[in-house]
C-alpha cells in the first residue's frame, strides 16, 4: 500500500456516500414531516393500529378464547355475554375476530415482505441490466399480469393444498409484477441520474452502486405501493379462505369466518358473515387511507 | 393503411404472452396433486388398467410432448375432454360464456354509467360535498371484500325485505329458458316476447350485477376524477376558457375527450379483472357462469377444463386491451402507430 501523497486526498468511503445521497434517516424525517399534516394518511395509520393492537393483545381483551366450542350457546345473535354473537359452534364471535387480526396480517406482512424482495430484486436487476434481458424479464411479468388473478391464487392454492403458507404463496406470486415493475422504473432514471454517474466516474464498483446507491432511493414509492399491496393481500387471502382453498375453518380467520357464516346462510345468521366481513373492510380501509395520504405526499401535484 | 398495420403489429405481440400464458396454465395443471386419471378410473381399478388409461391420455409421455400435443391440438380448437361433464371443454366454455357475459356486462354498464358522471361532477366542484363523497365510494367499494358484498346484499333484499329473488341462479327453478338465440337470457326472452322469463331473468340478475357494479364502480370513479382534474388544469383547457367558450362545451368536447383515454385502458382492465375475479360472485349466487366452472374443475382437479379457462380467460383480457388501445390509437392523433 502505498502512502497518499499530496496531490491525491484520500476520501473515506462513508465521506463519499454522504456527499452523493442525502441520509435517509434525513428524509425519513421530512417525510413524516409532511405525512403528519395529511389527515387520509393519519387517519388510515389510525385504523391500522387499531387492528395491530388488537392483534397483540388479543389474549387480553378477547372476552374468550379463539376456538372455545361451546354447544350451549349455539348460533346465538349478538348479546352482552356475546358482543358480536356466536357460531355454529358456540364459538365467540368478538374474540375470533380479534385473534383473526393475527392470522391476517400475519399472511399479509409474509406475503408482502416476499413479493417485495422477489420483485424488487428481478425488477432491480433487470432495469440495471437492460437490454434483451430486461425485455424477456418484463414480458414474463406481462404473463403474469395477463393471467386472471383469483384463479391463478386458486390453481396455486390448490396445487399446493390448504394451509397459511399456501395463502401467503398464492398471494405473494401475484404482487411480484407491481413490485418487478416499480424497482425496475426506479432502476433506470435513477441510472441515468447524477449521482449514479458521479459515483461510476470516482470508481465505485457496480454492486457499490447498486446497492448503496439506487436501492436506498427506490424505496419510498415501494413503501407505497406496499401500503396498497397489503390491502390486497388481505382481500385475496380471504377469498380463498372463503371457497375454502386457504385457511381452515377451524382456524380464526377473517375469510373463513365469513365461510362459517355462509353455510348457515338461509338461517338468516347475519351476524356470523356481518362482523368479519367489517373486520376485513375495516383493516383494508385503513391501509388504502394510508396509501392514499403517501401518494398526496409523494405527488406534490396532488398535494 | 397505418392503423391496419398497427393492429396487426400489436396482434403479433399477443403471440408470446398467449403463449407463455399457455405453457404457464400447463405446468400450473401439472403440479396440481390428485391425479385426474386415477379418479376417473375409480378405486377398483386395477394398477395395469391406471397405467393403460395413463398411457392412452399421453400422461406418461415426457412433458415437452405434452405440452407440444396440446399446443397443436389448441390450434384445432380442441381443449380436450372435461373429465367432469364428458364433453369437449370448448362446447363447455361455449355453453357457459353467455351468462358470465350477461353479467359482466351488465355489471359494466352501472359500473360505467355511476363511476363517469361521478368522476366528472367531482372533479369539477373539487373540494365540495359531491367529492368527498365520491372518494369515500371510491376508497370504500376497494375496500370490501367483494363475497362479503354479495352476501350483505342477499341478506337484506332477499332475506330480510324479501324483495329479490335468492342466490338461485339465472332463473328460478320452475322456469325455462327462452329458445336460445345470444344465449343472454334478457335479449333472448324480448327477442321470444316472453315478457314474463324476461321480467325472472332480470329479477335474477339485479344482485350479482350490483354486487359486480359497485366493486367495478370505484378504481373508474377515482381515475375520471384524477384525469379530468389534470385536464382542467391543463393550458388548452385555460386557453378554451379565456377564449369564452362555455363550460359545458369545454367539458364535454375538450376536457372529457382527452381524460377519457385513461379511463378506457383502466375499464378494459377492470373488465379483464372482472371475468376471472366473478369466481366469488358465480360461486355466491349459483351462476351457472364461467367462473361456476372454473371452480368446479379446480375442485375437482378437471385438467382440460381449468387450462381450457385459463387460456380464455387470458385471451380476452388481453383481447379487451387490444380493442381499447386500438380505440386509443383512434381517438389520440398524438400516438402514433
Amino acid at each position: 500500500m502505498s502512502a497518499p501523497t499530496a496531490n491525491t486526498p484520500v476520501i473515506p468511503a462513508s465521506a463519499t456516500d454522504a456527499a452523493l445521497t442525502p441520509p435517509l434517516r434525513e428524509r425519513a424525517g421530512d417525510f413524516w414531516f409532511v405525512l403528519r399534516r395529511n389527515p387520509t394518511a393519519m387517519i388510515g395509520l389510525l385504523m391500522i393500529a387499531v387492528v395491530i393492537l388488537s392483534a397483540i393483545f388479543a389474549p387480553w381483551i378477547a372476552p374468550y378464547p379463539a376456538n372455545q366450542i361451546d354447544f350451549a350457546v349455539v348460533s346465538q345473535p349478538p348479546s352482552r355475554a356475546h358482543l358480536f354473537g356466536t357460531d355454529q359452534f358456540g364459538q365467540d364471535i368478538f374474540s375470533r375476530i380479534l385473534f383473526g387480526a393475527r392470522i391476517d396480517l400475519l399472511i399479509a406482512l409474509s406475503a408482502v415482505v416476499i413479493s417485495l424482495l422477489v420483485g424488487s430484486i428481478y425488477g432491480a436487476v433487470s432495469g440495471y441490466v437492460g437490454g434483451l434481458t430486461d425485455e424477456v424479464a418484463m414480458r414474463i411479468m406481462d404473463i403474469l399480469q395477463g393471467f386472471p388473478r383469483f384463479i391463478f391464487a386458486m390453481g396455486i392454492a390448490y396445487a399446493l393444498g390448504p394451509g397459511i403458507q399456501t395463502v401467503v404463496i398464492a398471494t405473494a406470486v401475484l404482487n411480484i409484477p407491481g413490485y418487478a415493475r416499480l424497482m425496475r422504473s426506479s432502476m433506470l432514471s435513477a441510472k441515468t441520474s447524477q449521482y449514479a454517474m458521479a459515483a461510476k466516474a470516482i470508481g465505485a464498483n457496480h454492486r457499490a452502486i447498486l446497492f448503496q446507491h439506487l436501492v436506498p432511493n427506490c424505496l419510498i414509492p415501494i413503501f407505497v405501493i406496499s401500503t396498497m399491496q397489503f390491502g390486497w393481500a388481505i382481500l385475496e387471502a380471504a377469498g380463498l379462505s372463503f371457497i375454502g382453498l386457504g385457511v381452515e375453518t377451524s382456524r380464526a380467520e377473517w375469510g373463513a369466518m365469513i365461510q362459517l357464516g355462509f353455510q348457515d346462510f338461509l338461517q338468516g345468521h347475519w351476524w356470523m358473515y356481518t362482523f368479519p366481513g367489517l373486520a376485513i373492510a375495516w383493516t383494508v380501509l385503513g391501509f388504502n387511507l394510508l396509501g392514499d395520504g403517501l401518494q398526496d405526499v409523494l405527488d406534490p401535484r396532488r398535494r | 393503411m397505418r392503423l391496419a398495420r398497427y393492429i396487426i403489429r400489436r396482434l403479433l405481440f399477443l403471440i408470446p404472452v398467449l403463449l407463455g400464458a399457455i405453457f404457464l396454465t400447463f405446468l400450473l395443471t401439472r403440479m396440481v396433486p390428485g391425479n385426474p386419471i386415477e379418479r376417473v378410473a375409480g378405486p377398483y381399478a386395477s394398477d395395469e388398467a391406471v397405467e393403460e388409461m395413463k398411457r392412452q391420455a399421453g400422461l406418461l409421455d415426457p412433458w415437452y410432448v405434452q405440452f407440444w400435443n396440446y399446443l397443436k391440438d389448441l390450434l384445432q380448437g380442441d381443449m380436450g375432454i372435461s373429465f367432469q361433464t364428458n364433453q369437449a371443454v370448448t362446447t363447455d366454455l361455449r355453453d357457459r360464456f353467455p351468462a358470465s357475459f350477461e353479467l359482466v356486462f351488465f355489471g359494466m354498464l352501472l359500473a360505467v354509467a355511476l363511476a363517469l358522471p361521478l368522476g366528472i361532477i367531482s372533479a369539477m366542484k373539487q373540494g365540495t360535498w359531491i367529492d368527498h363523497l365520491t372518494r369515500i365510494i371510491a376508497v370504500l367499494g376497494v375496500s370490501m371484500p367483494i363475497f362479503w358484498i354479495a352476501l350483505i346484499l342477499i341478506s337484506t333484499f332477499y332475506n330480510r325485505l324479501g324483495w329479490l329473488p335468492g342466490p338461485q341462479g339465472r332463473l328460478p327453478i320452475a322456469m325455462s329458458p327462452p329458445p336460445e338465440v345470444t344465449g343472454l337470457y334478457t335479449v333472448d326472452s324480448l327477442i321470444a316476447g316472453d315478457f314474463d322469463t324476461f321480467r325472472a331473468a332480470t329479477r335474477q340478475l339485479v344482485l350479482p350485477v350490483l354486487t359486480i357494479g359497485l366493486t367495478a364502480m370505484a378504481p373508474i370513479a377515482r381515475m375520471t376524477r384524477a384525469t379530468m382534474i389534470d385536464a382542467l388544469n391543463s393550458d388548452y383547457i385555460r386557453t378554451a376558457r379565456s377564449l369564452g367558450l362555455p363550460t359545458r362545451v369545454i367539458v364535454t368536447r375538450n376536457a372529457l375527450k382527452n381524460s377519457l383515454i385513461p379511463v378506457l385502458t383502466l375499464i378494459a382492465a377492470v373488465f379483464g379483472y372482472a371475468i376471472g375475479g366473478e369466481v366469488l360472485v358465480e360461486y355466491i349466487f349459483t351462476w351457472p357462469g364461467l367462473g361456476k366452472y372454473s371452480f368446479d374443475a379446480i375442485m375437482g382437479s378437471d385438467f382440460p377444463a381449468v387450462q381450457g379457462f385459463i387460456i380464455l380467460a387470458v385471451a380476452m383480457y388481453v383481447l379487451a386491451y387490444l380493442i381499447v388501445d386500438i380505440l386509443i390509437a383512434i381517438l389520440d392523433p398524438r400516438i402514433e402507430y
